[in-house]
């Protein structure tokens, strides 16, 4: 935003975001990785991982072109090992204090070796998924600094016991403006300009509001939400830029979230797969990209990272991802 | 045919052409005003394939796509690569059509079932091995506890009995205690602890001593398979599979042991039946005990088995099948056997025990 009077307004033009993905496709590859994991008792676990993403991306299209998921079971089978190993040493510390009768060590073991992963499997993950990901053969790529994020997640943990969990709304928003301002994607860059107080307020209301109506308003909370995540992020290409704008009402969310509920209910879970698509069909449409941004123009800039260490211990502490 | 290809420096499209060279196993790749590549099938990932397009990407610094949007070519490329790499099997089964994976979805599930009820309670009932003998006693004491409760024993037959199973079987007897019970009802049980309960009903049908000594071993073939511990670890298969992935064998015990009141009302299986029945016909080959009392036994049974019959022996009645096996058995290990005056005697003392 700060340096948003620079950056050229000229030739305005929209840019289409959508999911191209079928529910009879996407049941296909679930019910293939199914049948694959079960016959290797869990052992392609990660390969259906990375088959499940790649399809989610490529049937994503910007801009006439489909995104592209380059990372491979391979890799994300040794991240998993390498996390298995990480995690196992916090518990054997953990229980080796136990053992010698430190229980306020231990604990405290248990506290400090989450606290310093989760920023850790942060950075990584962001590492790992920015590099594989490309559209039109440009990689993505996260270029966060390690020492920043713990910084950044410290002080706003801290600040949220202190705040008796007020200063979270913060804190996620500081996360959130740092990782995002810190992805490329080729030689543009990302940017998201979120503040903690409105984004705080917005919660509360939406939190009060919910109860008031028995629930009705929840629908109406996750579109402020989800449009806050969307409407302050921004593309920049040397003097060229694009925002995104999130156009969904409460009412259609509330439409897809019932309807989503139904399918699983009345096709015992089997329709799964068609929630995915659908989900992702609606939401791609309703984000509004407009700007000046040459996409022609975009310069391979970022270097292929292939430890997927960091993903896997997201995945394991269920952490999701920002975006 | 026609393609967009990226080459993985700048986002810009080049319009290109791409044929498929079946022969070489090689993507031919031209575009205007540059040297065509060639690239082998072996060295192209499949970056996404749908109806009716195909991404293929290769190399590594720069990796460059190639993007097909047309179903026949995608058709052609999945068929005629036989690379066997880079997930083209995988591509060929995503392929395949909605029949097929109904079908796998339908697989899935038969593997399911067939786990949770087959495979689970077949490894849980192997898993006994992992609970210690002296368990068996504890179940054992809570079951007799419940199944004696309403009942009223004849503690002058039992003492007999018990001389009687001291005398058949001098070297292993310690092991057990026999109880009868006053009832109207044909039936016996083993218990886990060792304790063995004879109705009144059942010693008044047997005639023999050999009758007798066959159904006592049978019984006590029961308890030294660990049958009710097998069942009860088959019934409760789900919480065992559980308590060995946390590791808690102590949650298991007091599972089965909060369980144990309802031994009574699991019935054995054939195959815990005929088991017993073999081991039960070993045990009378050890000790020179004529095995056809064991026939007789279950004739008497049989005939029974017209009649209403309650209790255990109504969910596994005696068939002619198993008469039958028991009776190959005989004729294939004939063995010499004594005639055991003194077990006459004590059946026929408690016998008159019973008209009193």
């Amino acid at each position: 935003m700060e340096n948003s009077n620079q950056l050229s307004t000229a030739n305005k033009q929209h840019y289409v975001l959508s999911f191209n993905g079928n529910g009879g496709e996407y049941f296909g590859i679930t019910i293939v990785n199914l049948l694959l994991t079960v016959i290797t008792l869990g052992l392609y676990y990660p390969w259906a991982k990375a088959r499940q993403l790649q399809f989610l991306y490529g049937s994503t299209e910007f801009n006439e072109s489909r995104f592209e998921f380059h990372g491979t079971g391979a890799e994300m089978f040794k991240g998993f090992l390498k996390a298995i190993l990480i995690f196992a040493i916090i518990y054997a510390t953990v229980f080796l204090f136990a053992y010698l009768n430190m229980p306020f060590v231990a604990i405290s073991t248990i506290y400090l070796g989450l606290f310093s992963i989760i920023p850790l499997a942060l950075h990584g993950s962001y590492k790992y998924r920015m590099s594989r990901t490309s559209w039109r053969g440009i990689r993505f790529g996260y270029r966060g600094d390690k020492g920043e994020l713990y910084k950044i997640f410290s002080k706003g943990v801290l600040l949220t016991v202190v705040t008796i969990g007020i200063y979270g709304a913060w804190l996620s928003m500081n996360l959130r403006n740092y990782i995002l301002g810190k992805i490329k994607f080729g030689s543009a860059k990302f940017s998201y300009n979120g503040d903690g107080g409105i984004y705080f307020w917005m919660n509360v209301k939406g939190y009060i509001l919910t109860i008031l109506t028995l629930g009705v308003y929840f629908f109406w909370w996750q579109k402020d939400v989800f449009s806050y995540y969307i409407n302050n992020l921004k593309l920049i290409h040397d003097d060229q830029y694009i925002d995104f704008k999130c156009s969904a009402t409460g009412g259609e969310f509330f439409g897809l979230l019932v309807v989503n509920f139904l399918i699983l209910i009345f096709t015992l879970g089997i329709g799964y797969p068609w929630i995915v698509a659908r989900s992702l069909r609606f939401i791609f449409s309703k984000v509004e990209i407009t700007g000046n941004v040459a996409f022609n123009n975009l310069i391979q800039s970022e270097e292929n990272y292939t430890d997927a260490t960091g993903d896997d211990m997201s995945d394991m502490l269920d952490l999701g991802f920002v975006i | 045919m026609d393609a967009v290809f990226y080459n993985g420096v700048s986002a810009r499209p080049i319009d290109s052409q791409v044929s498929l060279l079946e022969e070489e196993q090689q993507l031919l790749i031209t575009v205007d005003g540059e040297t065509p590549i060639l690239i082998a099938f072996s060295e192209i990932a499949i970056s996404h394939s749908e109806k009716e397009m195909i991404v293929l990407s290769f190399g590594k610094n720069p990796n460059r796509i190639v993007e097909v949007k047309d179903e026949s070519f995608r058709n052609q490329f999945l068929k005629c690569n036989h690379s066997g790499k880079k997930g083209i099997t995988y591509f060929k089964l995503i392929n395949a059509g909605w029949k097929a994976h109904a079908l796998f979805a339908l697989l899935i599930l038969a593997i399911c079932l067939c786990t949770y009820f087959y495979f689970i309670p077949f490894v849980a009932e192997r898993a006994v091995t992992i609970l210690p003998l002296s368990f068996d006693k504890k179940v054992g004491d809570i079951a007799f506890e419940q199944a004696i409760e309403d009942e009223e024993i004849d503690s002058a037959a039992s003492i007999i009995m018990n001389t009687y199973l001291k005398s058949m079987m001098p070297n292993e007897y310690s092991k057990y205690h026999l109880n009868v019970v006053k009832s109207n009802e044909l039936n016996a049980f083993a218990l886990p602890n060792g304790e063995i309960v004879i109705y009144t009903r059942m010693l008044k049908q047997i005639k023999t001593e050999d009758e007798l000594s066959g159904l006592l071993s049978h019984e006590i073939s029961h308890v030294t398979n660990r049958h009710s511990m097998r069942l009860l670890c088959k019934s409760l298969s789900g919480y065992l599979l559980l308590s060995v992935m946390l590791n808690d064998v102590n949650g298991l015990m007091t599972m089965i042991l909060d369980n144990a009141n309802n031994l009574q009302q699991l019935s054995f299986s054939r195959g815990y039946e005929k088991e017993a029945d073999l081991s039960g016909l070993a045990i009378l080959e050890r000790y020179k005990i004529n095995p056809k009392g064991m026939i007789h036994l279950f004739e008497i049974l049989q005939k029974e088995n017209t009649t209403n019959l309650p209790g255990f022996l109504s969910t596994h009645p005696v068939t002619a099948d198993r008469i039958l096996y028991i009776k190959n058995h005989i004729e294939n290990h004939p063995y010499a056997f004594n005639n055991h005056l003194e077990l006459t005697l004590l059946l026929n003392k408690v016998k008159s025990q019973l008209l009193n």
